[in-house]
């Protein structure tokens, strides 16, 4: 009563202004609050189209294949999305295709076949896609490498982008490869590699073969495994050196020795295709180099372990016991022609071959080039097919060559590596990228 | 002219002045201690985030004790402990665009997500404020607190990708407004509402700072040191409308919109939320000092092609079809001059500058946009919600232009219809963010508020 006398006369009132103005306000309040309490963030995809090719691209081709193209449309719940206009288009490589125009079925497929025109390496047809409504939505490129004759074909697919070493047999018409730790046999063309699926193939590390035609793969894991019958069946030979686990570098001579090395170990050979094994004596410096007899029974060899240059090695007496000689210029490898003819190849001023008639006491400069890069002990420096000899020069490019002494550039490609001739005389040259290999096929 | 101005800003330095003295000599009224406890709900406001996803405003219990000391009839010092539990829940767009279904990896499949969309945080504090308290002396009494907290997380829980810890303790600033109606000799009910914002980031890497609002509903009791029969006899008496401190308590409508529409992009208005108080204190006869603080919210809506969600900018080709709305919430401090019309003043015109700060800031609504890569086409819905906070300055300023009819309810109270033209000074989009890219080194403007505003308000006269 004292204090709020005063105040109680217009209270009433008061309050219900008050009353009003607060519900006035929590009406409107309520609205913005609920007009504020928008829907969480999201995406929600209305309409989703995509193209997959059920053949698949990349696809290796000869000029005048015929492959069918069946492309399927899907939503991005991967269901099959039919009536979808599907225009054909060839981008790249010419030929030609059955229809250019189709709509997808309840599968959400259309197709077409396509007759591969060789105009390029790279063939390349399009599938563009629209709405029934004439939207144009997307495409997507059906891409295959045409293996045109006479033209270098660069691949970068595996497993013979990452070829390793390789053999050919003419005789039986096989072509084997190793790449990527596994075996694969040359398939019906020369592009196409099947797999060997051999337990006692343990990640093959090199690959040689005799002049009996017997096969013979040496490990990561330093065991050598045989095939007498070219690949059909493969045994393991005594391992050279089984107290170690490791690998060993392995060359076979033309005189169907089988030679072994490895760091810290003397040099092994075998004379009964890997039954048993002796050392080569006073070679230790022999490790992976080629092994020759020549047609008076000595056997020459170059060694490329050390720095010594005493890198020509000889024997008289069947592999026991060796004798070494000076080579110029850092020498890398060595090749015996069919004549005894002994080439060395060094690193002197860039790359040079020499010749050496007697023995190695004394040397003849053949040809020089310059190459971008250096050598590793491990080219497959020399390779003849139909007469003539390939000689890749790492850095440099190919050589060709009729006589090893007069030489004519096949190739010139600074980025070459190493290079293969399988049984059909297709040139394969290696990358440094150690991915891409070049495919030449002559048209004859 | 000139002449007017110097003395009106005489009278208005006087009367502040006289505002000073009044609020430290005031000794009759409610001076001493009052206590009490409130309880209520906060409201998760996490802020330093940034521009992408949601920050759901999620509901968390408050409570707490008080203790006031009020040594004059206006100002006094307030402190108190509260325990507090903030939910913090982010959600990003991610959620729904990769279903449930097993992909084979094509070149034409999408990749599958492997995080978790939503990032969910939970802290408990304890907080100790510290706050001046300006009392307006009205009915209901209108108490504004600003000040600084110191907070302890007593506990947390988080589902997020960082791998460290949070911080345990905070500190900050805190902002409360009240009403307090008394029930009986000592006892008054109050209904506050407090804004708290740290300044430390809990998270140093992606800046967070805690963040909350409450409304909160308590007593207070003052009758600790008080004599019997000692009393102050308290006497309202209300001062006239027409030349004394008036209170109006008003809330409406803004009309705003975007006023770089002008540059490009089909920019249209939005309407948000008005409300608050202002106090108008007179100078003289016909021209009052108007001030006070209300919670404004200004925005815009664009309707057009565009590279964000937020604004009209196309770099080479529009990525999205975009309809959102983007609002920015303030705190708004006016400082206007206020000139009566009329015999009895019922018209008024009003007009100064105003002061801004901002709270939040988001962009909502939705986005289309069509995807096409070599092998896919796709049309993809986007529900907008993005808490753009980093993207706007902290504050703007601005000036205002504004009109109004007071209506005479009874006694001395008063409606008022009012209608305010607001324009900002600059730019408040803060490109800081895209330095060095080329999105906004055109030096364009992004952002700039204007409005117009229409409220309704109920003008009080002020006790003494």
């Amino acid at each position: 009563m004292r204090k709020y006398s005063g105040m109680k006369m217009h209270n009433r009132g008061l309050m219900k202004i008050l009353t009003r103005q607060i519900r006035i306000f929590l009406l409107i309040s309520a609205v913005y609050f609920f007009r504020s309490c928008s829907p969480d963030p999201s995406l929600e995809i209305l309409e989703s189209y995509s193209i997959s090719f059920e053949n698949g691209s990349g696809q290796r081709v000869l000029p005048g294949d015929k492959i069918d193209v069946v492309m399927r449309v899907f939503d991005n719940l991967n269901k099959s999305v039919d009536s979808v206009k599907v225009n054909f288009e060839i981008i790249s490589g010419g030929g030609s295709l059955s229809i250019s125009s189709d709509f997808t079925g309840s599968k959400g497929k259309a197709q077409t076949e396509w007759t591969i025109g060789g105009e390029s390496r790279t063939s390349v047809v399009r599938a563009s896609i629209y709405k029934s409504s004439g939207k144009y939505l997307t495409y997507k490129d059906m891409t295959t490498t045409c293996f045109i004759p006479d033209t270098w074909i660069e691949v970068t697919d595996d497993p013979d982008g990452s070829i390793t070493d390789m053999i050919a047999d003419t005789v039986n018409h096989l072509t084997f490869m190793v790449a990527k730790g596994a075996l694969y046999m040359q398939g019906n063309r020369y592009f196409i590699w099947e797999k060997i699926n051999e337990p006692l193939l343990e990640i093959p590390r090199t690959i040689e073969m005799d002049r009996n035609r017997v096969i013979y793969v040496s490990t990561w894991s330093g065991d050598v495994v045989k095939s007498t019958d070219h690949g059909e069946s493969w045994e393991k030979c005594t391992k050279p050196y089984p107290e170690d686990p490791y690998y060993v570098y392995m060359s076979v001579s033309n005189d169907n020795y089988i030679w072994v090395g490895k760091f810290d170990y003397p040099t092994r050979f075998s004379k009964d295709g890997g039954i048993s094994w002796q050392d080569a004596n006073a070679l230790s410096t022999f490790l992976n180099g080629n092994t020759y007899r020549l047609k008076n029974g000595i056997l020459v060899n170059h060694g490329t372990n050390g720095i010594s240059r005493n890198r020509f090695n000889i024997s008289y007496d069947d592999g026991l016991t060796w004798i070494s000689r000076e080579t110029p210029g850092y020498s890398t490898v060595i090749y015996v022609t069919r004549n005894d003819e002994i080439f060395i190849g060094t690193q002197e001023n860039g790359f040079t071959f020499y010749q050496t008639t007697n023995l190695g006491l004394t040397y003849k400069k053949v040809h020089s080039v310059f190459p971008q890069w250096g050598t590793t002990m491990e080219n497959n420096i020399f390779t003849k097919w139909n007469g003539f000899y390939y000689i890749i020069v790492p850095g440099y490019g190919i050589l060709k060559s009729v006589d090893l002494v007069h030489y004519e550039n096949y190739w010139r490609n600074s980025n070459l590596n190493d290079l293969f001739i399988d049984h059909n005389g297709v040139l394969i040259a290696k990358d440094w990228d150690y991915k891409t290999v070049y495919y030449w096929k002559n048209s004859d | 002219m000139y002449f007017i101005i110097i003395g009106t800003m005489r009278r208005l330095c006087a009367l502040i002045c006289f505002f000073i003295v009044i609020s430290c000599n005031s000794v009759s009224f409610c001076q001493g201690f009052s206590a009490g406890f409130f309880s209520g709900v906060n409201i998760s406001d996490i802020h330093g985030n940034s521009y992408f996803g949601k920050w759901k405003f999620k509901p968390g219990p408050v409570q707490g004790i008080f203790i006031d000391f009020n040594p004059g009839k206006i100002l006094g010092f307030s402190t108190g402990m509260n325990y507090s539990t903030n939910y913090y829940e982010h959600k990003s767009y991610i959620e729904n665009i990769y279903p449930a279904v097993e992909f084979t990896f094509s070149s034409s499949s999408f990749i599958p997500i492997y995080y978790s969309p939503v990032e969910v945080m939970d802290f408990s504090f304890i907080t100790i404020p510290a706050q001046l308290k300006f009392t307006i002396p009205s009915k209901p009494a209108l108490t504004l607190s600003p000040g600084i907290f110191w907070s302890f997380v007593q506990d947390y829980n988080v589902n997020n990708n960082f791998r460290y810890e949070p911080s345990k303790s905070d500190f900050g600033f805190i902002y409360s407004a009240g009403l307090s109606y008394p029930v009986s000799r000592d006892l008054d009910i109050l209904l506050r509402v407090r804004y708290l914002i740290g300044r430390k980031d809990f998270y140093e890497s992606v800046n967070y700072r805690h963040g909350s609002f409450d409304l909160n509903l308590g007593v207070s009791f003052s009758g600790f040191f008080e004599k019997t029969g000692e009393s102050p006899d308290i006497k309202v008496e209300t001062d006239t409308a027409d030349g004394r401190l008036n209170l109006v308590y008003f809330a409406g409508t803004a009309l705003s919109w975007n006023s770089h529409g002008r540059e490009g992009g089909n920019y249209s208005s939005s309407l948000g939320p008005s409300a608050g108080f202002r106090i108008n204190i007179p100078i003289s006869k016909k021209t009052e000092f108007r001030t006070g603080i209300s919670f404004e919210q200004t925005g815009y809506t664009l309707n057009d092609s565009s590279d964000v969600f937020y604004g009209y900018n196309i770099v080479d080709e529009a990525k999205y079809l975009v309809d959102t709305r983007t609002t920015i919430d303030y705190i708004e401090i006016p400082a206007s001059l206020k000139f009566n019309i009329g015999r009895r003043n019922r018209f008024f015109i009003n007009t100064g500058p105003y002061l801004a700060v901002k709270l939040n800031t988001r962009t909502a609504g939705e986005a289309f946009s069509e995807e096409e890569n070599s092998s896919t086409f796709r049309i993809v819905k986007n529900v907008i919600y993005d808490d753009i906070e980093r993207l706007v300055r902290d504050n703007d300023t601005g000036w205002a232009f504004g009109t109004g009819l007071t209506i005479p309810l009874f006694g001395k109270y008063n409606a008022e219809v009012g209608l305010l033209y607001k324009t900002g000074f600059r730019d408040v989009f803060d490109a800081t963010l895209f330095s060095g890219t080329n999105l906004y080194d055109n030096k364009k403007t992004v952002i700039r508020n204007r409005s117009l505003t229409v409220h309704l308000g109920f003008k009080v006269p002020v006790s003494r």
